[in-house]
C-alpha cells in the first residue's frame, strides 16, 4: 500500500532568471480577477548597485509567502484567515469583516483591501488550479522559468531538488513567520 | 524607500483615544468611590456617568472603519486568544455593559425608570468586576499595536504601558475638565478636595508616561536596524515636531507643570490646593489633545514602518 503523505506546498524563485517582465502579475490578475488597482504578487527591483561601469541589478518576484506560522492568521479576530494542512493560507470571505488587522501583521505587505467586497484578499496559491492538478498561474506564465512551486515533503519534486542543490534564503527570517517561499540567487 | 499605505486612519485613532478616556474615567471613578465615597462622591458619580459614553462612540466609529460593518457579529462568534483584537472586542462589549449598569446606579432618583434591587451591592460589584475590565480596555489598545512584529515602530511591550497610563491620564483630565467647567453643587472645601485628588493622581500618571517614553527612545537607538529606522519618524522624520512639541511638551510637560504648581504647595506646606478653573480647563485640555496626538503619531507612524532585511 502506498503511503499517503501530507503535502506542503512551497514556492522556489530563481532570482537570476527574473527579467522583470511582470507577466506573473498580469497572469495572476487575469486568473484571479484581481481589481486593477491591486496586485497579489510583485517584482521588486534591487539596485542598481555599484559604480559605472561595474553595475548590477536584480529582480525579486514575490507574493503571499504562505508562512508556516502566519502572523496574519494569529491576529485574525474572526478566524477568517486560516492555514490548510498543505500549508496554503486562505481568507474565508464569509467570516472576514475587513478590519485590516492582518494587513498590519503581514511583514511582507502581501495583503490588500478589496474596497468593493469590503474584505481583505491575497494570493490563494491558485488553490483552484493546484487542486485540479495544474500549476499556479504565476508559475505557468513565467516565461524564463524563474518561478517554481511544488510539494517540499516529496523529495523527488522539482522544488525539493532545487533546494537540495542550491543555496537558498527566505525573506525577513527575523519575523519568525517561516515563509514558504525560497529564493535562490 | 517602500511605499506605505495608511489603512488605519483617523477613525481608528479617535477610537483608541475615546476608549482610553472611558477606561480612565471608570478607573478614576472606582478609586474615588473606594477611597472616600463621601468626600469624592462627585468624582465617583461623574466618572461613572462618563465611562460608557466615549467608548460607545468609539466603537461606532470602529464599525464604520470595517470593510463590512454589518458582519461585525463575526467577532462574537469566536474568542481567539492569540488575537488582541478578538480579546479586545470582548472586553469592550463587557466594559460597556458594566459601565452602563454602574452609571445607572448613580442616576438621580427622579431619572430612574426601573428601580434596581440591592443598588449598593450592584454599585460595588460593578466596580470590582469593572476595574480589571477597564484596565484591560486601557492596556489592550497598546497590545493591539505592540504585538505586531511587522511594524517595528509599534513592536515594543512599553507601548501597552504608555497607552494604559495615557488612557488613565486622559480619563482623569476629562473629569478635571468637567469639574472645572461645571463647578458642581457643593461647598468650596469639597471642590478643593476633588481638585486635589484629580491633580495628585494625574501628576503620578504623567510622570509615569514620561518615564515610559524615555526608555522607548533610548532602547530604539540600541535595537535592531528595523526599529532604529522606524523611530526616525519622530526623530527627524514626518512626526518629529508633532510628537515632541505636541505630545511631549504641550501634552505632558506643560500640564504637568501647571498641575504641580497647583497641587505641590499643598503637599509640602499646610496650604490649600489652588483652585483655579482656568488652569484646570487649560491643563486638562492640553492633556486630552496630547493624548489624541500620541495615538495619532503612533497609529500613523507604525504603518509607515516596516521590517528591513
Amino acid at each position: 500500500m502506498k503511503e499517503q503523505h501530507q503535502k506542503r506546498y512551497v514556492f522556489v524563485i530563481e532570482i537570476s532568471k527574473c527579467i522583470d517582465c511582470k507577466a506573473c502579475m498580469v497572469g495572476c490578475m487575469a486568473e484571479n480577477q484581481v481589481p486593477v488597482e491591486h496586485s497579489r504578487n510583485w517584482v521588486h527591483q534591487k539596485g542598481p548597485n555599484g559604480v559605472f561601469p561595474d553595475l548590477g541589478m536584480s529582480f525579486e518576484p514575490g507574493n503571499c509567502m504562505h508562512c508556516e506560522n502566519p502572523p496574519c492568521e494569529r491576529v485574525c479576530p474572526t478566524r477568517a484567515t486560516y492555514k490548510r494542512d498543505d500549508g496554503i493560507v486562505l481568507v474565508n470571505k464569509d467570516r472576514c469583516i475587513g478590519c485590516k488587522y492582518c494587513m498590519m501583521a503581514c511583514p511582507y505587505n502581501a495583503r490588500y483591501f478589496d474596497e468593493k467586497k469590503g474584505v481583505v484578499d491575497k494570493c490563494t496559491f491558485c488553490v483552484h488550479r493546484v487542486t485540479a492538478g495544474l500549476d499556479t498561474s504565476c508559475v505557468h506564465t513565467c516565461m524564463t522559468g524563474a518561478r517554481h512551486f511544488g510539494d517540499i515533503k516529496d523529495s523527488n519534486s522539482e522544488v525539493s531538488r532545487l533546494l537540495a542543490t542550491h543555496e537558498h534564503h527566505v525573506k525577513l527570517a527575523a519575523a519568525g513567520s517561516g515563509p514558504a517561499m525560497y529564493y535562490i540567487y | 524607500m517602500e511605499h506605505f499605505l495608511i489603512e488605519w486612519g483617523q477613525l481608528v485613532v479617535f477610537y483608541l483615544f475615546l476608549a482610553g478616556i472611558s477606561a480612565g474615567a471608570f478607573v478614576t471613578s472606582v478609586f474615588a468611590f473606594h477611597v472616600d465615597p463621601d468626600r469624592y462622591k462627585n468624582i465617583a458619580r461623574m466618572g461613572a456617568f462618563i465611562a460608557p459614553i466615549p467608548v460607545s462612540i468609539g466603537c461606532a466609529l470602529l464599525l464604520f472603519d470595517l470593510g463590512r460593518p454589518l458582519h461585525f457579529y463575526n467577532l462574537y462568534r469566536t474568542l481567539q486568544w492569540t488575537s488582541p483584537m478578538s480579546i479586545g472586542s470582548w472586553l469592550l462589549a463587557i466594559f460597556i455593559m458594566i459601565g452602563a449598569v454602574r452609571a445607572y446606579t448613580f442616576f438621580p432618583e427622579a431619572w430612574k425608570i426601573v428601580k434596581l434591587p440591592f443598588e449598593h451591592r450592584i454599585r460595588s460589584v460593578t466596580a470590582l468586576t469593572g476595574l480589571p475590565i477597564a484596565l484591560g480596555v486601557g492596556i489592550y489598545t497598546g497590545i493591539l499595536l505592540g504585538a505586531i512584529t511587522a511594524r517595528p515602530f509599534w513592536n515594543t511591550p512599553l507601548l501597552a504601558e504608555l497607552f494604559l497610563f495615557s488612557a488613565l491620564s486622559t480619563g482623569v483630565a476629562t473629569l478635571l475638565l468637567i469639574c472645572s467647567l461645571n463647578p458642581l453643587q457643593g461647598p468650596a472645601e469639597s471642590k478643593r478636595e476633588e481638585h486635589k485628588f484629580l491633580l495628585s493622581f494625574d501628576v503620578v500618571l504623567i510622570t509615569i508616561e514620561l518615564f515610559i517614553i524615555i526608555p522607548i527612545i533610548l532602547h530604539s537607538q540600541l535595537s535592531t536596524l528595523s526599529i532604529r529606522e522606524s523611530i526616525h519618524v519622530i526623530l527627524g522624520g514626518a512626526f518629529t515636531s508633532l510628537f515632541w512639541i505636541g505630545t511631549v511638551l504641550f501634552g505632558l510637560l506643560v500640564p504637568l507643570a501647571i498641575e504641580l504648581f497647583e497641587v505641590f504647595p499643598a503637599f509640602v506646606r499646610k496650604v490649600h490646593t489652588k483652585w483655579n478653573p482656568v488652569l484646570g480647563v487649560l491643563s486638562s485640555l492640553l492633556i486630552i489633545v496630547g493624548g489624541y496626538l500620541l495615538r495619532y503619531v503612533v497609529t500613523y507612524g507604525g504603518q509607515m514602518s516596516g521590517m528591513i532585511e
